[in-house]
């Protein structure tokens, strides 16, 4: 789980990693095409601002020069100065706050270009009036030969003029005015009548004094025109924006470092991601084959297990198979008695035991089914020579002896064999059925067995005993217990009945060997203890119910028999439990704890079909039983075989030294009765007396 | 190599700057006739005055040189206005636009006229709205400029892209400077003349003249009167008054009456006034008739625009 998260928090990093990059990327591009783009752009407003500037520099002294000119180029050279710099000051660049400090410049360049504009426009005018003037001069100095006469010291005046204004407009020197301005005087101080001469006069003062009035103006406009103060603020502008520029380069340098990390960064993270997510590939692929192991294989032994078997079976490897199904006998005791690591030991050992050299002819493949139960499958085999292999493998094992911490451990096996499908089940069936009947250690299947129908059989009857269960079909019945000696009903025994859905009466032969193994023999234990109860609750007479050592050791059982008993103390005291004997299981200390609780609740107990089986006489002298129930078996031959008669009388014997009660069952005549009578057995019970009844009779008994 | 032909350009620069006057383009070859046809009609359309008595033509006629031939313009409700109106042909050659250079080019004059109070008297949203509601308009606007909403932009524009083709190549004096025909000798003395007294260091260039300001009296004072904007009412300093745009000598025989104040109302008067005030000098009448004749070879065709269908 947190694998996966840590996994994901990867992915993801990538992803943002990814998204970054390429955002980091396209921000990068965009931002410095823009900047370069910016960039070109105010160089290049640089330059043509620069290169119109020279231009106009060159017209404009080209105007000078000569006297006749297109002034279309310094208007139009002023026009594009003016255009340049709009251009440069609002280039976007400009608005970037590290240009900042360009602002108040580029307003004093702004200042610059308005001055040189209003310079070169005053510069036009002045520049046109005196250049007339000079072309009046020069022209019309020539008439003055003819005008005046060649004595008149007004030649060398306008002479003196025109020279003086030459090399002040050569030099740009205001200082030569003064000259000038004394020889206007004398010219002024020519007194003529003539027309011409007085409007030669006239012309001649109105252009010199032109000049001499405007010349300074001039100068002026020539100086600022000349002093180049627009082209180096210019160039210091373009010096400080270059130092500017260089840190955004640099600035753009660093992104572009920055971001090439980060994209390294990136493709670290998913070079990393690759090699993880291949060796969880390979781990993966372990883990799988692993499982497909453990899906196919017994771990324990390395056998094939179960699955593997029905995947051969199915999928007909085998043209005529034979199945050994092979068990250990009593391999609960085992690891009961050594401990599973023993029994783990066993089962590998027997799991290579069973591999045989006598099967190697016939494709034998050898399962572990899952606890002891061992198989091998083997490929058209006659059923003699199988039955023979299977008893090797038991002498095999037989004789093998399994040492363990130097306790020699010997085991036996049984082993079933079927060619009948299915094979394991059927293989399975038959080792129960006879485990259960005989000790025959080989075991063939056969369908003449009908062990299937037997099973089908039993399944019927466990169904109908829990229908009848349900609908209240299972029944007490009662048969009386008779004072021998007073042919009084001293008590009643509750015999337990099902009545079929036809109402006849179905005896306990017939289902309770089959519920014994199920929980359905609890339930029928329950029901029998509530009816009884229910029917004596208002009756004098005492009764007894039989219990088997399986109840004993029903804890739940118990507890509702306890509840009982306390819920209804008087029946209690009236109550005898008759303890039935049972063949492997009498837990000796669970008899006496259960005998000591009935006893504080004042029951009686009783040990019932004493005489027969496991009974032995050593156990009863520890129990505190009140009575003795000698089986039918032993009664009902005393009449015809002495040695019977004799068992009988040793059995009541012991009783009265114990001074415990008898009980004869299955009394069926006069002379069986008169026999037990003479022998001093207590109580008789049978049909002599009477059957057991649905209801409690009360029946005269005649001795 | 490179340095040789730079060499060389400087050097021969000057022999072809020589000529100080340049024939007019005998084709123009950046107008858009659609907007210009649009322009055309617009110019002609009183719809754009605001008591739709008068339109751009009213002033600036195709019949007076472009320009008109009252002393001063009538406007809307018959307001009259106080300077010559300058004429509009070749105007687009012009160093700056109106007598004083307030408008830097066409487009920024266009709108003078349209909004003056003693003009056209519109506003903007006025032009527009009427503009709008003319579904001839609409149309024209809509083939031309592809907009559904005439805005003043657009009308600007038209007018300009007209006004840019009005223009009057083919002088005799143009066909003279390309080597077409040659002047007859009048006329050459006359040009001469025109050179030699200094005329032509104000009218020169493309449009002889409309390249630089120059004073109004250089040397003999002209009275001055603050009604006229010159150049000091933009610049407020004392040498620009009576400052104005160097008037174009183009087709100048048919555009009396003459200078910003219609003071003279013939060629001949205003050509003696100008040499007087401006050149210093009083004019022989041989030397007038010279100058009269080179002037009038300066008359060029009727702007082709005009008679386009």
């Amino acid at each position: 789980m947190r694998h996966t998260m840590r996994r994901n928090t990867n992915l993801i990093l990538v992803f943002i990693m990814g998204i970054g990059s390429v955002f980091l990327t396209s921000y990068y591009y965009l931002h410095q095409r823009e900047y370069a783009q910016q960039y070109k752009t105010v160089i290049n407003a640089f330059h043509t601002m620069q290169s119109d500037y020279d231009t106009l520099s060159y017209d404009i002294l080209k105007s000078a020069l000569y006297s006749y000119n297109n002034q279309d180029d310094i208007s139009k050279g002023m026009y594009h100065l003016n255009l340049d710099y709009g251009n440069l000051y609002n280039a976007s660049l400009f608005q970037n706050v590290h240009y900042l400090s360009l602002d108040y410049p580029l307003i004093d360049l702004g200042i610059s270009v308005a001055e040189y504009n209003n310079a070169l426009e005053d510069y036009l005018m002045l520049n046109a009036g005196i250049k007339n003037s000079f072309v009046f001069l020069l022209n019309h100095t020539e008439s003055t030969h003819d005008l005046f006469p060649p004595e008149a010291t007004i030649h060398s005046d306008i002479n003196a003029i025109t020279s003086e204004l030459s090399n002040m407009r050569r030099l740009l020197d205001e200082k030569h005015l003064k000259t000038v301005n004394e020889h206007l005087e004398n010219i002024r101080r020519f007194k003529t009548t003539n027309n011409d001469q007085r409007i030669f006069i006239e012309t001649l003062t109105l252009h010199v004094d032109y000049i001499q009035h405007n010349f300074p103006a001039f100068i002026t406009v020539i100086t600022v025109l000349e002093n180049k103060k627009l082209s180096k603020e210019l160039a210091e502008i373009e010096n400080s924006f270059d130092e500017i520029a260089k840190d955004d380069f640099i600035v753009l340098d660093r992104l572009a470092i920055l971001m090439l990390l980060l994209i390294v960064m990136a493709l670290v993270v998913v070079v990393y991601l690759l090699i993880h997510s291949q060796r969880e590939n390979l781990r993966l692929r372990g883990l799988q084959k692993e499982l497909e192991y453990l899906a196919n294989f017994d771990t324990l032994t390395g056998l094939l297990n179960r699955n593997s078997f029905n995947h051969i079976v199915v999928s007909k490897q085998y043209k005529e198979p034979t199945l050994l199904l092979i068990n250990i006998d009593e391999f609960k005791h085992v690891n009961d008695l050594y401990g599973a690591d023993v029994g783990d030991y066993i089962l590998k050992e027997v799991s290579q035991l069973i591999k045989m050299s006598i099967f190697e002819p016939y494709q034998p493949t050898y399962f572990r089914f899952g606890g002891d139960d061992f198989g091998v499958l083997l490929e058209t085999i006659p059923k003699k020579m199988a039955a023979g292999f299977a008893e090797a493998v038991i002498q095999s094992i037989k004789h093998f002896i399994f040492v363990d911490n130097a306790v020699d451990i010997n085991i036996t096996v049984s082993i079933a064999i079927n060619s009948e499908d299915p094979l394991l089940e059927n293989a399975d069936m038959v080792l129960k059925h006879y485990r259960k009947q005989s000790s025959k250690a080989v075991v063939t299947f056969s369908k003449d067995l009908k062990l299937k129908e037997q099973i089908q059989n039993n399944i019927d009857i466990l169904h109908a005993l829990a229908t009848a269960i349900d609908e209240h079909r299972v029944v007490p019945y009662f048969q009386p217990i008779v004072d021998l000696a007073s042919g009084q009903i001293v008590k009643y025994e509750a015999l337990v009945r099902q009545i079929a859905i036809d109402g006849t009466v179905i005896e306990p032969e017939k289902f309770l060997e089959v519920a014994s193994q199920t929980p359905l023999y609890r339930e029928l234990t329950k029901v029998m203890i509530e009816h009884v109860f229910a029917a004596f609750a208002d009756k004098p007479y005492r009764f007894s119910i039989n219990l088997s050592m399986r109840d004993l050791l029903d804890n739940e059982l118990m507890s509702m028999l306890e509840g009982q008993l306390k819920a209804d103390p008087e029946s209690a005291k009236r109550l005898e439990i008759e303890l039935l004997e049972s063949e492997n299981l009498f837990d000796l200390q669970a008899a006496e704890r259960f005998i000591t609780l009935l006893k504080s609740y004042g029951c009686r107990v009783a040990i019932d079909d004493f005489g027969t089986g496991y009974s032995n006489f050593s156990y009863l002298a520890k129990l505190s039983v009140d009575t003795l129930k000698i089986d039918g078996s032993l009664i009902s031959k005393i009449e015809t075989d002495e040695k019977y008669f004799k068992t009988v009388q040793t059995i009541v014997h012991y009783a009265k030294t114990l001074g415990v009660e008898t009980v004869a069952e299955f009394i069926e005549t006069k002379e069986t009765v008169q026999k037990l009578r003479d022998i001093g057995v207590t109580y008789g019970q049978g049909y002599y007396f009477d059957r057991p009844q649905a209801t409690i009779t009360q029946k005269k008994i005649i001795l | 190599m490179h340095k040789i032909l730079f060499l060389l350009t400087i050097l021969l620069s000057p022999i072809v700057a020589l000529e100080p006057i340049a024939p007019l383009p005998t084709t123009l070859d950046d107008i858009n006739l659609e907007k210009a046809k649009l322009g055309r009609t617009l110019f002609l359309d009183p719809i754009l005055s605001s008591d739709q008595s008068i339109s751009c033509h009213s002033c600036h006629s195709f019949e007076q040189g472009g320009a008109d031939n009252r002393r001063v313009s009538v406007g809307v409700q018959g307001r009259k206005g106080d300077i010559q109106a300058p004429t509009v042909y070749n105007a687009r050659f012009n160093f700056k636009q109106f007598w004083n250079g307030r408008a830097a080019d066409l487009g920024e004059q266009a709108s003078g006229p349209l909004t003056a109070h003693v003009e056209m008297n519109m506003r903007p949203e006025n032009i527009e709205t009427t503009l709008n509601a003319s579904t001839f308009y609409q149309e024209r606007f809509k083939s031309v400029y592809g907009t559904n909403t005439i805005t003043i932009n657009e009308v600007i524009d038209a007018i300009v892209e007209f006004e840019k083709a009005l223009t009057t190549p083919n002088s005799r004096f143009d066909r003279y400077l390309r080597g077409e025909i040659e002047l007859n000798e009048m006329e050459k003395e006359g040009y001469e003349k025109f050179k030699s007294l200094g005329c032509i260091t104000c009218h020169n260039g493309i449009n002889i003249g409309s390249n630089a300001f120059q004073k109004m009296g250089l040397f003999i004072d002209y009275p001055y009167d603050k009604r006229y904007q010159d150049l000091f009412a933009l610049t407020r300093k004392e040498n620009h008054k009576n400052v104005y745009k160097v008037p174009t000598l183009r087709n100048i025989t048919l555009t009396a009456p003459y200078f910003h104040d219609a003071n003279a109302t013939t060629l001949e008067d205003a050509v003696t006034k100008m040499a007087k005030y401006n050149l210093g000098i009083t004019l022989s009448k041989k030397d007038l008739k010279l100058l009269m004749t080179f002037l009038e070879t300066l008359e060029g065709d009727r702007p082709a625009i005009l008679d386009m269908p």
